[in-house]
């Protein structure tokens, strides 16, 4: 009879095309959304552009002028300078033509940005520093010890890196990947919405399948256990197709553990299911009240798992810590994150067991709502 | 009139769904605008969070713990991987810093190898910036140790001269017009992807309804015509989609710090705007019958998809050339792109000209969609 009823479970979901297409269709279209997005941000954030600027001068600073020439003449310019009289230069700043205004008066050098500001400004400003931080030890060693001068010029030339740095991980995580994790986090809970059809599909006075079922002598026990494996196989289904669209075919690493990935996945998916079973079990709201709290319960809880504003993990773990250790969303993407750079398995284990406590309270609970349903007539 | 009462008498069962979804939008924008980091501070953002772990335990590597102490934001940190990662996973550091045993030693006899090394999780900003700043330090430690000084004197002269900070002068060109705060802007860089959301979430239900079997042959077998049927649910939803707006403009006045005023009420007008696009986009998902669930789905794959390609979740200025002129052809490209000019974020200089432009090109996009969805409704009146 559970074999029955598992197949037709089966079936019954698959025939549901538009929800499943859509679910299919989500991971997909969005995850290629993200690798086109995020692969020309990369490249934005690490290349830096040529920053324009100006520069004023009410006295000539010759040293400062062969900086700049060197500066302008190499092969990837980190600024490109336009000498010019005050007003110009305010005209140029107001109509954003330029980052900046370098000013010289007497020797002493000083910037103006216009209002809000950004990398851009920063780069000036740290390039004005570093060249006044440097022009300051040759002075100073001007002063004490000028037979040193050359020796100081060549350190100070010496542009080689004194840090060596240590990779920490086993994978090589891209700052963007995490919006993957928390992509597949959500189809994963978007199984709420297969989990609520059971329920549905169980009562009798929201669907006709439900009324069949009541008056048949299957115990409700088996009914509903046939349902919700049925249903995880069909969500771990479509966990498997995203994981797979966007380790194979959009090539983002989730690092050296892949079936574990996988196994992720489905366990997020097994939430989403145990979730929509458990809000749909809740109450005797209608159909669309309920896919509304299980959707929206999904929405927020990938918001605060940083699918939409990027470190909201970040923040949460600073104000409200607890939020991450009980958000699902953020259990799933976590355990990706852990698949991929620890080498123990330790915080994995953790995060996945939490998952299925929590699949096992929804199931419970939900259990226990939806027996002793009785209909005197529908 | 019939068909607008139709749709209200539905829109009255199926209120409690839209508001469920107009609160979890609220929150979601609430707590989006509460945790933006205002972009002023950027400038002052030359500042990594840092630990240091010192090994080596001398006068320099001490200068270089005190640097730090005093210039950045500096915590401390066992020497074990397990916190060293979790304290840079969870974004507490950007980055650890070892100073090595024998550092000391190696830079006074003239050395620089192998002297730090550094944790951090992948080159962002910061851990570049981070880096520049130790190379920076040690460079001009061995400067100042290079032309003479002895070692205390060399670490105060680093100090002193690393610490010392180039004038700035901001200004604001349109401070005279300029009105809103920067909380105001961002709410409203957040606002397309919920007004999308949200009208495909609350209104689509209604219509689907109101497109069901039974009332769409009962409205066909009256004598109002196609189109006046079509007109007269575009007024309805006009109606309904103007209070859910109004909704989000009045909590905008407690979100965004205060009421409108001045050029704020450009952002007003443009997210009026787009709210037109939004429903015409709500209307025409609706006149191809998805079944309800479906359009939970759809709803997200258009928000997101649209927010992260428009430069609503990541701004328009990090976007790469390719994607930009590719959502060109989407109307949330131009709402931001009048978004970042009222905020100061563009690259343009704000004009009145530019930016009624823009916003016509969004109400060009209005009328396409209303044009399409017109087209389609007898077809669809036929089938029912």
């Amino acid at each position: 009879m559970f074999l029955h009823n598992l197949k037709y479970e089966i079936l019954q979901s698959l025939r549901v095309k538009d929800v499943l297409v859509w679910l299919i269709i989500f991971p997909i279209v969005l995850g290629t959304f993200f690798k086109i997005v995020f692969t020309d941000l990369w490249d934005k954030t690490v290349v830096f552009d040529t920053v324009p600027v100006a520069v004023v001068e009410t006295s000539e600073d010759k040293i400062f002028h062969s900086v700049i020439d060197e500066i302008e003449s190499s092969d990837s310019p980190l600024l490109k300078v336009t000498y010019t009289d005050k007003d110009k230069a305010m005209k140029l700043l107001e109509d954003k033509k330029i980052t900046g205004i370098i000013f010289i008066e007497n020797g002493e050098k000083s910037l103006t940005v216009a209002s809000e500001s950004g990398t851009n400004e920063t780069i000036v400003k740290s390039f004005l520093e570093q060249y006044m931080v440097q022009e300051k030890i040759i002075t100073d060693t001007v002063k004490n010890d000028p037979a040193k001068l050359n020796e100081v010029i060549s350190v100070l030339g010496d542009r080689s890196s004194y840090v060596e740095n240590i990779p920490l991980t086993e994978g090589d995580p891209d700052p963007y990947t995490s919006y993957f994790y928390n992509l597949i986090a959500m189809v994963g809970l978007f199984g709420s919405i297969t989990g609520l059809h059971i329920v549905i599909n169980n009562q009798a006075n929201l669907s006709p399948i439900g009324a069949r079922r009541n008056c048949s002598p299957t115990p409700k026990l088996v009914s509903i256990l046939a349902a919700l494996i049925g249903s995880f196989i069909v969500q771990a289904i479509c966990v498997i197709i995203s994981v797979s669209y966007i380790a194979f075919v959009l090539k983002v690493d989730f690092g050296a553990r892949l079936p574990l990935v996988y196994v992720s996945g489905i366990i997020g998916g097994i939430t989403g299911v145990s979730m929509g079973f458990f809000v749909g079990s809740f109450g005797n709201m209608s159909e669309g009240i309920k896919v509304g709290i299980s959707m929206a319960f999904s929405m927020i809880s990938c918001f605060l798992s940083g699918l939409m504003v990027g470190n909201m993990k970040a923040i949460l773990a600073e104000k409200a810590p607890w939020v991450n250790e009980i958000n699902p969303a953020a259990l799933i993407s976590d355990s990706f994150y852990c698949l991929d750079v620890y080498s123990d398995y330790d915080r994995y284990i953790r995060k996945s067991v939490t998952l299925l406590i929590i699949c096992a309270a929804f199931i419970l609970t939900g259990s226990l709502l939806t027996r002793r349903k009785k209909y005197a007539s529908v | 009139m019939q068909v607008f009462n139709a749709f209200m008498k539905v829109l009255r069962t199926r209120i409690g769904v839209g508001m469920i979804w107009v609160v979890v939008f609220l929150i979601v924008c609430a707590a989006a605008v509460a945790t933006h980091d205002d972009p002023s501070e950027q400038f002052s953002a030359s500042k990594v969070k840092i630990a240091i772990i010192d090994e080596d335990n001398s006068d320099i590597s001490k200068g270089i713990t005190d640097y730090f102490e005093k210039n950045h934001t500096f915590s401390h940190l066992k020497n074990d991987k397990d916190i060293i990662l979790d304290a840079l996973y969870y974004d507490q550091v950007n980055y650890v810093l070892t100073i090595k045993k024998g550092c000391e030693e190696k830079l006074l006899a003239g050395e620089s190898e192998d002297i730090f090394s550094s944790y951090h999780v992948h080159d962002t900003y910061s851990s570049v910036l981070a880096d520049n700043i130790i190379n920076e330090y040690t460079s001009t430690l061995r400067a100042y140790l290079t032309g003479g000084e002895d070692k205390i004197s060399a670490i105060e002269k680093t100090d002193a001269a690393l610490s010392k900070e180039v004038s700035v002068t901001a200004l604001s060109f349109d401070s005279k017009d300029k009105s809103g705060s920067s909380e105001g802007y961002f709410y409203f860089q957040y606002l397309p992807y919920v007004l999308l959301s949200v009208m495909i979430v609350t209104l689509c239900p209604v219509l689907l309804k109101l497109n069901s079997s039974e009332i769409k042959k009962r409205t066909a077998c009256s004598c109002i015509t196609a189109r006046s049927q079509t007109m007269q649910v575009i007024i309805a939803s006009a109606v309904y989609v103007t209070a859910i707006w109004l909704i989000f403009m009045i909590a905008g006045i407690f979100l965004g710090g205060g009421m409108y005023s001045g050029r704020m009420w450009y952002a007003v007008l443009n997210s009026f705007i787009f709210l037109i696009i939004t429903a015409g986009i709500a209307i025409l998902i609706s006149s191809f019958s998805p079944s309800e669930t479906a359009v939970n789905v759809i709803a997200n794959i258009l928000g997101l998809g649209m927010s992260f390609i428009c430069g609503i979740f990541v701004p328009q200025s990090m976007l790469g050339s390719g994607i930009l002129s590719a959502a060109r052809f989407l109307p949330a490209y131009w709402y931001i792109k009048v978004n970042d000019i009222l905020s100061g974020d563009s690259l343009e200089k704000f004009s009145q000209a530019r930016i009624f432009q823009y916003m016509g090109i969004e109400l060009l996009f209005a009328v396409a969609i209303f044009f399409v969805i017109l087209v389609l409704s007898p077809r669809s009146s036929r089938t029912g």
